[in-house]
């Protein structure tokens, strides 16, 4: 066969990705920012790492038209076909299968075709958006194709029919006039293919194709007559790059971020997020490290969980001050449980609770129960459970920590839930079992409360091994 | 072959003179490439929206889905001296060149015989999206129960079937065959004159541009 060339910046592009484990959902992911996504090789709630290397690997050499040696030591090229079967077939060995069987062969079933043959449609579309955006913010393709129109150029059999709101909602944002107008005067979603509408308008946050999860919606040039007829540039404009002003905002996505967001992506990734001064970054080397820990957390949390629905069980509802009545306890029991054991798997800062007279007898029981580097405190009927390691990055080192943590004991922050209340503008959370009943609540921020709600789900998750969910009270 | 190249040295005296007066050789290159590169992807809708020569429901091979040759028209490499739009897609250089294909990954290769079964292509693997088919054994000579076209095509073709169990009858659906040879379309190539002629003219007209927002001639 004659020689290939791939796309220089599809190519850019993939190769740029990590792969990253974590078990967020497509909602939850949407609240990391742009700059980590696009660095990522992730999928909807995948840790495996075996996994994700593959696909990554599978879509790098793809793109760069290498061929595959296969067991027989034949060489083929890699397809659409070849990258289900192979991410199928580890899915499976890895036991991906999801347990629910009203799940299996879903979007949910990593081990699915349909979801497979998603991530590889997704992420060719991207790469191959990634590099036809390049091309057409370089100056010699604005000064003759300056504008575009977002229309569909693939069928679909259930198309989305909210994409006019969409993109005027979009140009709103962008402060865009120009596209404004032009909509209102044509019907047609055309804009300067600088403005900054376009990735708004985009579910994944890039200006580029593809819009949304299985959209047959695309981009097709306007050339400049049409673009100064429509009102959107003058005869004589020459456009700047949005190259620039896009790869300044992915920075911006990761500079300065509030110290409880890096906080609760570091409960997420582990180790697979690094933090210095406000700028967070991947570390490729460490997917499989935040692997093992992750499988390290789950054996601790369970064990601890177990122990401690027998350590609380010495409340009884007559103690004084804790004010407990015999049909709650079991429901408290488990949920003070749960939050120990996320505490001792480094998921949560800091448990506390008001025990009344039993407060010694039970820390005593659960010292006996927690690893050696969970402390655990009772004073004045109160008890505090904390890793000495995780709460001095709450604390003023200069300070006593036993002092401060009592300080802290009603501290939204300090209690892993991002934010207090009232004060902070938050968002009413509920955490539910897997038959859907409540059985936590707190208030996370109002600005990325699925991070902090999925986290305090997984506690649940981590320490009882059942599936649970959440549910934000949205104003 | 299945990419374009740009090259500076080609360049028409009239462009090489507006391309010294501007002296932004690049931009007009990438002005050329995305001409060549919108061409080609007209190229590839115009191939598609002849639908399939079976008469079958179309893949969408050439353009108007996710994974259609379309996608990976673009630039390989670009720079002052000249651009290099590729067709980054080996399917496509088969499909110009021709040649065999011989079943790698698994034993046989599944050749459909009816638009139905050509419909199922692309929905994932035959045991999960047509369980009901079933095997059936080496069969020689003309194969009833498929399209007229197909029937001609594999005419001498002796393989394993999967097909529909119905009432006294076996529907052929697919043919298993460890290997097929494709003919070559050259003729589908884009026509790299045209191609050439297109990317002349968005130089030109680039340049054009460039001068006259600085008031030049």
């Amino acid at each position: 066969m004659a020689r290939l060339d791939p796309l220089r910046d599809a190519v850019k592009r993939l190769s740029a990705k990590t792969p990253v484990g974590s078990v967020l959902r497509t909602a939850e992911w949407a609240r990391v920012p742009l700059a980590f996504r696009e660095r990522a090789q992730f999928s909807a709630a995948v840790e495996s790492m075996r996994v994700l290397s593959t696909i990554q690997e599978r879509l790098e050499k793809q793109t760069k038209l290498r061929r595959e040696r296969l067991a027989s030591g034949k060489t083929a090229t890699f397809d659409r076909s070849s990258f289900i079967d192979s991410i199928r077939g580890i899915a499976r060995e890895e036991g991906l299968t999801p347990e629910d069987e009203a799940l299996r062969g879903g979007l949910q079933d990593i081990t699915s075709i349909p979801r497979l043959g998603l991530i590889y449609d997704t992420q060719n579309r991207q790469a191959t958006g990634y590099a036809r955006w390049k091309l057409d913010q370089s100056e010699g393709a604005l000064l003759l194709w300056p504008a575009q129109e977002f229309l569909r150029i693939e069928e679909r059999r259930v198309p989305r029919e909210d994409w006019p709101g969409r993109f005027a909602a979009a140009a709103r944002d962008a402060g865009d006039r120009a596209a404004l107008a032009a909509f209102a005067s044509t019907g047609r979603m055309i804009g300067l293919k600088t403005s900054g509408l376009w990735a708004r308008l985009n579910r994944f946050g890039t200006p580029w194709p593809p819009f949304d999860f299985g959209s047959g919606m695309g981009l097709e040039d306007i050339d400049r007559e049409e673009a100064v007829e429509l009102g959107l540039i003058g005869p004589d404009t020459i456009l700047d790059s949005g190259v620039e002003d896009f790869n300044k905002d992915l920075e911006a996505s990761v500079s300065d971020l509030p110290t409880e967001f890096t906080r609760v992506l570091q409960t997420h990734f582990g180790s697979q997020i690094k933090v210095a001064g406000g700028r967070a970054r991947w570390q490729s080397d460490q997917g499989e490290i935040a692997e093992r820990q992750r499988i390290d957390e789950r054996q601790t949390a369970g064990s601890v969980f177990e122990g401690g629905r027998r350590d609380f069980r010495a409340i009884r509802s007559g103690d004084g001050g804790a004010a407990i009545d015999d049909a709650s306890a079991g429901t408290l029991i488990d949920r003070w449980s749960v939050e120990v054991a996320a505490v001792a798997a480094g998921r949560k800062p800091l448990f506390h609770e008001h025990l009344g007279d039993t407060a010694p007898e039970v820390a005593r029981a659960l010292s006996q129960t927690v690893p050696a580097n969970v402390i655990v405190e009772a004073r004045d009927g109160h008890l505090w459970a904390y890793r000495p390691d995780i709460i001095s990055r709450y604390a003023n080192p200069d300070r006593p920590l036993t002092g401060q943590v009592a300080a802290h004991s009603d501290d939204g922050v300090w209690l892993g839930y991002g934010a207090n209340w009232p004060g902070d503008k938050t968002v009413r959370v509920a955490i539910l079992d897997e038959d859907k009943n409540p059985v936590a609540g707190f208030r996370a921020p109002a600005d990325s409360p699925e991070l902090f709600a999925k986290a305090r789900a997984e506690d649940y998750a981590v320490a009882t091994g059942r599936p649970h969910s959440y549910l934000l009270d949205r104003p | 072959m299945s990419a374009f190249r740009l090259d500076r040295d080609a360049m028409t005296p009239e462009l090489r003179r507006l391309a010294r007066e501007v002296k932004r050789p690049r931009t007009l290159m990438e002005a050329g490439a995305k001409a060549v590169q919108k061409e080609i992807v007209a190229h590839l809708r115009r191939l598609e929206s002849r639908g399939n020569e079976m008469g079958w429901p179309s893949q969408k091979f050439f353009s108007g889905g996710p994974d259609s040759v379309e996608h990976r028209v673009g630039i390989a490499k670009l720079d002052d001296r000249g651009a290099l739009v590729t067709i980054a897609d080996p399917r496509f250089v088969h499909r110009i060149e021709g040649g065999r294909v011989t079943a790698k990954r698994r034993k046989f290769l599944t050749i459909p015989l009816r638009a139905e079964a050509s419909a199922l292509a692309g929905k994932g693997g035959l045991k999960e999206s047509a369980p009901w088919l079933v095997l059936r054994f080496p069969f020689l000579g003309r194969i009833s129960g498929a399209s007229s076209a197909a029937s001609g095509r594999l005419r001498d073709v002796s393989g394993k079937f999967l097909g529909k169990v119905a009432p006294g009858t076996f529907e052929k659906w697919f043919v298993l065959v460890p290997a097929v040879t494709h003919r070559a379309h050259p003729g589908e190539m884009p026509d790299r004159a045209e191609l050439g002629r297109l990317a002349g003219q968005a130089m030109l007209k680039a340049a054009r541009i460039l001068l006259r927002s600085r008031g030049g001639s």
